[in-house]
């Protein structure tokens, strides 16, 4: 369920993809048309990570003496 | 309340210990053993309501717990070989005129007594520390009346008040007669100190006390996790934190271990305490410790010390949420990240994904709006340079057809000046040639005129005439001088040729 690593990883990958763009003099079409596809598949899946899903909750120590 | 059952169940339950090697509570705390017995609960679905029976201890010991309550006393205790004191009863029969010794008595008085738990306010007149127990004298501030009382160390550190003598306290526990001296004395499990002024002293000491040891100290706090997942939540099932805690946390798919804990009053700490340390070893990014608004003395569980240093030792990130009046609690100041409120808290975890959500869009309109914008460059780019093209076409075939126009107007006049030069070439072989006709008409006179000297000066016709030709060595002598005394000579006339020798040579 958990994916924590692979949401931060996402958006750390994006944030690189945006510095790339904007770190380049002149941008190569072809070289510019990969990245997007990549930065294109992140979003979808940071996407489909975010998207609602119901929280779980369970009562623990339920009997513990105190 | 059935005593006599409270009796039975309390012996079972310390045999059941001892034969385990346990302590008693570990088999059912003496709180459990009255609830069941005060509800007169007789089923496994009713053991299963009552505070510290789960289904574990349901399996190891119900069956046991039920027999002694749907049991008639006696009989029970006859076939669970219980107790002295329920022996004694035994043989007595039961009848009114029941005879105990003084142990059973004091033990049946203790267990009757035992059920008068209080709070009592009063002032503290004496304090003896013995083995880090204390005993200690509280007096009735109004007439004098005095009880002695006493609480063991493990409490009295979770009170977290150093008793002295004139000290204002309320106390919680219950009495009971103390068998070797047969004086009553009330047993407390806590102490509170009395009065907002003595409560706001011991806490602006306890306060200052942590902070000098660097408990509150920013470098100490740890950083909450990006992206929360499994979340360890302490606070109570019955108050309104608990929902407003899970009505403001977000829909992330967060895995919530709760564990319920009374946060006010005596049972609140050690409760506390016991829910800390439960998650101390689980797999949780965060610990979340959320309450209601309160005053200082209704949030007194969360300025215990002990209660601050074992958040301040807790190995994960400490959320609070701690609603408070004046002053931040010390659970606020020890924890890594503090919300005035359990909504607050919330918020907090649920941060960071809403920011990942709107991270993801402004990723998106920055990546494919810098794509969009390079496209638009090149297209511009290469309409740009078509047009440059298209214009440099143009100029090349405008250079073309001029130097076409150019071609054709050279070539016409060349056209014209070969038909010039032809004409011109025609009229001059007509006049070359009637100069031709001329130069040979006159080449044949002169030639004609030199045929006439030539025949006229022919050496020839000189011979033939008389004269002659005298050569030497193929030379024609012409003067004395070119011979010599005795030289040969050829004379060559008309008809021949005659050898002679110079015999003289005379000059004129």
């Amino acid at each position: 369920m958990s994916n924590k690593v692979d949401l931060s990883d996402s958006l750390k990958k994006l944030a690189e993809l945006v510095s790339w763009f904007e770190n380049q003099k002149e941008v190569d079409v072809e070289q510019g048309l990969a990245k997007v596809k990549e930065g294109a598949e992140l979003i979808k899946k940071s996407r489909e990570r975010l998207k609602e899903i119901e929280n779980e909750f369970e009562e623990v120590g339920k009997g513990l003496e105190v | 309340m059935d005593i006599k059952k409270l009796q039975q169940l309390r012996e079972w339950r310390d045999r059941q210990a001892r034969k385990e090697g346990v302590e008693v509570f570990r088999v059912l705390s003496n709180q459990t053993i009255e609830e069941i017995v005060l509800n007169d609960i007789k089923t496994e679905e009713g053991l299963l309501g009552v505070k510290g029976i789960a289904e574990k201890k349901l399996a190891k010991y119900g069956r046991e717990i039920l027999t002694i309550m749907n049991s008639s006393s006696d009989v029970v205790l006859d076939r669970e070989q219980g107790g002295r004191a329920s022996q004694e009863i035994i043989e007595q029969g039961g009848s009114d005129e029941k005879v105990f010794s003084v142990s059973v008595f004091l033990d049946l008085v203790n267990t009757g007594l035992r059920t008068f738990e209080v709070k009592i306010k009063g002032e503290v007149s004496s304090v003896d520390e013995r083995g880090g127990n204390y005993y200690f004298g509280l007096k009735d501030k109004e007439d004098g009346s005095t009880i002695s009382c006493l609480i063991w160390k493990t409490n009295y550190r979770l009170a977290g008040v150093e008793l002295t003598e004139g000290m204002e306290i309320m106390i919680h526990g219950f009495p009971g007669i103390y068998k070797p001296n047969g004086r009553i004395s009330f047993q407390a499990d806590s102490i509170e100190l009395v009065g907002e002024g003595a409560l706001k002293k011991q806490y602006e000491e306890l306060k200052k006390k942590l902070a000098d040891e660097g408990l509150f100290a920013p470098e100490r706090k740890k950083p909450i996790p990006l992206f929360p997942h499994k979340i360890g939540l302490i606070t109570s099932r019955q108050g309104e934190a608990i929902f407003d805690f899970r009505t403001n946390l977000g829909k992330f798919g967060f895995q919530i271990e709760f564990f319920d804990s009374r946060v006010e009053g005596v049972q609140a700490v050690p409760a506390l305490l016991k829910a800390v340390k439960y998650f101390k070893n689980k797999d949780i990014d965060v610990l979340v410790l959320v309450r209601g608004g309160g005053s200082l003395e209704s949030l007194l569980s969360f300025n215990n010390e002990m209660l601050v240093r074992e958040i301040a030792s807790f190995g994960k990130p400490v959320v609070s949420g701690i609603g408070h009046e004046q002053d931040v609690s010390l659970v606020d100041l020890v924890a890594d990240r503090s919300c005035s409120t359990p909504t607050g808290a919330a918020k907090l975890l649920s941060y960071s994904w809403e920011q990942a959500l709107a991270r993801v869009n402004l990723y998106e309109k920055d990546l494919f709006g810098r794509y969009r914008k390079v496209l638009s460059d090149r297209r511009y780019e290469l309409e740009n340079s078509a047009s440059r093209l298209r214009r440099s076409f143009s100029a090349i075939f405008e250079h073309f057809r001029q130097l076409e126009i150019r071609l054709k107007e050279k070539y016409l006049a060349i056209g014209a000046g070969l038909k010039s030069s032809a004409q011109y070439l025609a009229q001059a072989g007509r006049t070359i040639s009637l100069r031709f006709d001329s130069l040979l008409a006159q080449a044949g006179e002169r030639l004609d005129r030199a045929e006439a000297a030539i025949k006229t000066n022919d050496p020839a016709r000189q011979l033939a005439l008389g004269f002659s030709l005298v050569r030497s060595g193929g030379r024609i002598i012409k003067s004395v001088e070119d011979v010599r005394q005795d030289q040969e000579i050829k004379v060559e006339l008309q008809d021949g040729e005659i050898t002679s020798s110079v015999t003289n040579i005379q000059i004129k």
